[in-house]
């Protein structure tokens, strides 16, 4: 009896001890710098994850910067998939993903800054620095037949020239696959003009392809489309497609509007130049530093964003491609962003 | 067309019907013509030899058994009569047809009117009823629904199947699954039955059931039939004439006792050697001919040897009677006892005399 | 890695350049072609939702008591339908159903023709053969994004993909009943002298109907498989429901949905493979007992 019981005090004693250790070592491990010269550059072993979302755009964006944690900075950089409001929820709720590098946050709003607040989200730049563009578009051939139709009010009075396939008695509006922010802001302003009893269907693609392949199809058969978009897109770069007047942009509105616990009807506004940030978990600032002083200064212009998409277009290039290819070609661009040795250390990587 | 003691000329006639299994039979064929033997062939070729130059000359209404081992060739045979099979050489003439020469068209009549086969594996429909089945043929003939049914429930009748119109086959037996396949057969009133090992797949007591069975109604159908069998004694139960096959090649044809006392080769005399010669001679094979004085004991003309060894105990002759009770010819045990002796070559014919 | 033996760029702008010509010259006639196929289902859906919910719930529990006469499918039947309703996912279920039916009876119309002449023919079931390995294999997006550039988003690519997805079972299974038949039957059906299509459809094709049903029952569920991808490109119904739960990131939605379409499939496959029994035992090539 007495020997069981001291057996089993002993083997817990080891046990705790052995937990203890461990727990010490590692514990030892995660705050010092590992003797790796790229640990060093990189300031943390945690594993990097960056959002890589639906659209062109941000899929490169995130692929470019994986490439210069990777071989810049050493960091142990891993891609996940994401879209605007699953990421979003993900990172305010659990800090993960670690990075989205072109979060538009005009529809996550709320959430978005109480993850501010709450310290467990930060914003740490624009991702698209001279503004985004978001609304309704038709395309040019179609208003040069109507020059009347410059405002969204003027295309609802004319659903007959916006037939559905579908339903031929009836306009079609093609709206964003749900997940995006825009699926909820352009449902509240479909809602908001009464389209529905106005002869309109609404339209949602299911899919990013499914929209790009059906404004493609209209463009190619010129026939006519009402579509929202965005940019800086391939889309809006290749084709010829002027933008709808909705309207002065009442901020309030479209927070009510993308608010889905919002009780209000929902009220006409134009979108708002929405802010796409470069959003990171907040451990990131605090254990690697170097990596978010790079992140914050990781911004582009429209203009070079649309090189970024053509050249993937023209080229037939995935996200990874395009990814490399800025490197190569756009160095003055992005040695801007980075120390001089993480930029010769990418470069090396390069080639 | 042949003095074999049946009336009327042949119904079949198959002159060198050679068939050869392969992607390029011709080739192989040349091989054969210019002499080579089969073994030759295969090995060269990877060829399979089925028939090999095979004629023969079946009479009509008679029962005629091509008997032969596995790899024989006789399903092959058979199969060629109504042309399931093409052959790679030869002809075949049914009832003065050339039935190589029918389009797809006439082959359908041919075989939809002249020629019906029994199969092994009795081939009966799962999906339909016993009386469906035996309607079968006459369905495809293009016969009327009542009418067919009608001789559909004569012909279930005849093979003693009544009762079981309305049954699936798989809630018969073999034996009554066959009896179903011979009605088919026989429903369709051709002149010429096939008959493909039909009894083979049946225990051997039901087997001699139906074995009687087609002898009694061979005996008011007279129909000309073809059966292949691997079993020497059916053979000679029910055949009038046999031909026995052996790798594709015919090696004997004659008369059941024919083949019994005078084996054409050793392989014939393996089959022989385990027959029951007692039963299989008859008397009247081995007798001396010639009116003689009337013995006193007479056996008719039909009896075998087994009826007449009892006899030997207390007579030496044995005279042997017609119908009309005149005496033919008289027999004593030596002549028996040579005739049911092993054959060996040395011993000339066994036929009766010495 | 691998060294870069060609430029495979000029090679895919020909494709791409080769797809908008199909797009700009050819899309309305493929329209047109397809056509049919809408109505068939615009009709379908138009039914479904036009019938009241009671005597759908009523009709589906009917039928699987005449295909059991029992009381356990009725009551399986009508739990799950009733799930549906309770769900509020009645209209979405009705679009659903509508899509998965009318895949599936063009899938019977084109796949047992094929699995027909693929049984005949050892030339044609080579060619076949490696189609259906593509179309069961390529992944539905390759050819789904091209069918929105030709046909616009919506029931049309929803349909064809569908089809093409859900058919190539069906077609397998039919040429190897028909092949299956037992060989003793078929020459024995031929030695009475049969046509070549007598013996299809008095011997090959009641003897392969087992097997072909079972193709059926598996083109169904194909069918209902490919739901959230349709919707991707636009089909709506239960999948658009899941694919919402997904991009918004309500798990109850996409949850409950999903579980409408596990639903559907219960509800029809058990209803086919009754069915299928209830044939076989009346044709009488049911399983030996």
């Amino acid at each position: 009896m007495l020997k069981k019981s001291g057996g089993a005090a002993a083997a817990i004693r080891v046990a705790i001890f052995s937990a203890g250790a461990i727990g010490a070592g590692l514990a030892v491990a995660a705050s010092t710098p590992a003797s790796a010269q790229g640990a060093a550059l990189c300031g943390t072993d945690r594993t990097i994850d960056i959002a890589e979302m639906g659209w062109p755009s941000a899929a490169a964006l995130a692929h470019i910067h994986a490439l210069i944690l990777e071989h810049g900075y050493g960091c142990s950089a891993e891609i996940v998939a994401g879209d605007t409001v699953p990421t979003a929820a993900s990172m305010t709720a659990r800090g993960t993903p670690a990075l989205a590098p072109e979060l538009w946050t005009s529809s996550v709003e709320e959430a978005w800054k109480k993850g501010i607040a709450d310290g467990i989200v930060v914003e740490l730049g624009d991702a698209i620095t001279d503004g985004t563009v978001e609304g309704w578009f038709i395309p040019r051939y179609v208003q040069e037949a109507n020059p009347e139709l410059t405002t969204a009010e003027a295309v609802i009075a004319r659903p007959d020239l916006f037939p559905d396939a579908e339903d031929a008695t009836k306009g079609r509006l093609y709206s964003c696959p749900p997940g995006w922010a825009c699926e909820l802001s352009t449902s509240a302003l479909y809602e908001a003009f009464d389209m529905g009893s106005k002869g309109w269907n609404l339209f949602s693609p299911g899919s990013g392809g499914a929209l790009d392949a059906s404004i493609a199809r209209a463009f190619t058969r010129d026939e006519p489309i009402l579509f929202y978009y965005w940019g800086p897109t391939s889309i809006l770069g290749k084709y010829d497609a002027v933008q709808l007047d909705l309207g002065p942009v009442k901020p309030d509105v479209y927070a009510c509007n993308t608010d889905t616990d919002c009780a209000d009807a929902p009220g006409v506004t134009a979108y708002p130049s929405s802010p796409a940030v470069i959003g990171v978990a907040a451990w990131l600032p605090k254990e690697a530093p170097a990596v978010a002083e790079y992140m914050a200064k990781a911004g582009l212009t429209n203009a070079q964003i649309s090189t970024l998409l053509v050249y993937g277009d023209e080229n037939k290039a995935d996200a990874a491609e395009t990814a490399r290819n800025f490197l190569k070609t756009e160095e003055a661009l992005w040695t801007s962003w980075v120390p001089a040795e993480v930029a010769d250390k990418v470069r090396a990587a390069l080639n | 067309m042949g003095a074999n003691g049946t009336a009327g000329d042949a119904a079949i006639v198959m002159r060198g019907v050679t068939k050869i299994f392969g992607p390029d039979p011709e080739a192989a064929l040349k091989l054969m013509r210019a002499g080579r033997s089969k073994a030759e062939v295969q090995a060269e070729t990877g060829h399979v030899v089925g028939l090999d130059n095979v004629s023969l000359d079946i009479a009509r209404g008679q029962i005629y058994v091509v008997m032969g081992l596995s790899g024989s060739g006789k399903s092959t045979l058979i199969r060629h009569v109504n042309r399931l099979i093409d052959p790679t050489a030869g002809e075949i003439v049914v009832n003065g047809e050339k039935v190589l020469d029918m389009t797809m068209a006439q082959l359908r009549d041919f075989r939809r009117t002249r020629i019906a086969m029994v199969f092994q594996k009795f081939g009966l429909l799962p999906h339909r009823s016993v009386i469906d089945n035996v309607a079968y043929g006459l369905e495809v003939r293009g016969m009327g629904r009542a009418a067919r049914l009608e001789k559909a429930a004569h012909w279930i009748e005849v093979v003693g199947l009544s009762g079981y119109e309305k049954s699936r086959p798989r809630q018969l037996s073999g034996g009554q699954q066959q009896r179903v396949g011979l009605a088919r057969a026989l429903a369709m009133d051709t002149d010429i039955l096939l008959m493909d090992e039909a009894f083979s797949a049946l225990d051997p007591l039901i087997r001699s059931g139906m074995q009687e069975q087609l002898l009694d109604l061979q005996s008011s159908l007279n129909k000309t039939i073809l059966f292949i069998t691997h079993d020497f004694d059916e053979a000679l139960k029910i055949g009038n004439r046999i031909a026995v096959l052996k790798d594709g090649a015919v090696q004997q044809v004659g008369k059941p006792e024919e083949i019994v006392l005078n084996p054409g080769n050793a392989h014939i005399e393996e089959f022989v050697r385990d027959v029951n010669k007692a039963r299989a001679i008859h008397v009247r094979t081995v007798m001396e001919e010639g009116a003689f004085e009337p013995c006193e004991l007479t056996v008719p003309a039909d009896a075998r040897c087994e009826d007449v060894l009892p006899h030997f105990a207390s007579h030496e002759w044995v005279g042997v009677v017609d119908g009309e009770g005149r005496q033919i010819g008289r027999v004593r045990a030596r002549q028996v006892i040579k005739a049911l002796a092993r054959y060996v070559p040395s011993n000339g014919p066994s036929n009766g005399q010495g | 890695m691998f060294p870069e033996l060609i430029d495979t760029r000029p090679l895919r702008r020909a494709v791409d350049d080769g797809l908008n010509w199909v797009v700009r010259n050819w899309g309305g006639e493929l329209e047109a072609a397809a056509y049919p196929l809408l109505m068939l289902l615009n009709w379908i859906e138009r039914l479904l939702i036009a019938t009241p919910w009671w005597l759908f719930i009523a009709f589906f529990v009917g039928l699987s008591w005449l295909a059991t006469r029992g009381w356990r499918l009725p009551l399986v039947v009508f739990l799950s339908l009733i799930f549906l309703g309770l769900m509020q996912l009645w209209r979405d279920a009705m679009v659903t159903t509508a899509l998965m039916i009318a895949a599936t009876l063009t899938a019977i119309v084109v796949s047992i023709p094929v699995g027909v002449w693929m049984s005949r023919s050892w030339r044609v079931r080579q060619i076949v053969t490696p189609v259906l390995d593509l179309m069961q294999t390529l992944p539905s997006f390759v050819y789904l994004i091209p069918a929105v550039m030709i046909f616009g988003p919506g029931k049309i690519p929803a349909l064809l993909a569908t089809i093409v997805y859900a058919s190539p079972p069906l077609v397998r299974l039919t040429d190897l009943g028909l092949r299956n038949v037992d060989p003793a039957v078929m020459e024995a059906s031929r030695a009475f002298g049969t046509s070549p299509s007598q013996r299809l459809f008095g011997v090959q094709i009641p003897l392969a109907l087992p097997t072909i049903l079972a193709g059926i029952n598996q083109t169904t569920m194909m069918a209902l498989a490919m739901v959230v991808i349709a919707s991707m490109i636009g089909a709506g119904g239960l999948g658009y429901q899941v694919l919402q739960g997904i991009g918004r990131l309500e798990v109850s939605r996409g949850l409950f949905a999903g579980l409408g379409i596990v639903v559907l499939a219960i509800v029809f496959d058990r209803i086919t493979q009754a069915y299928g029994r209830r044939i076989q035992e009346r044709i009488g090539v049911g399983e030996v007992r």
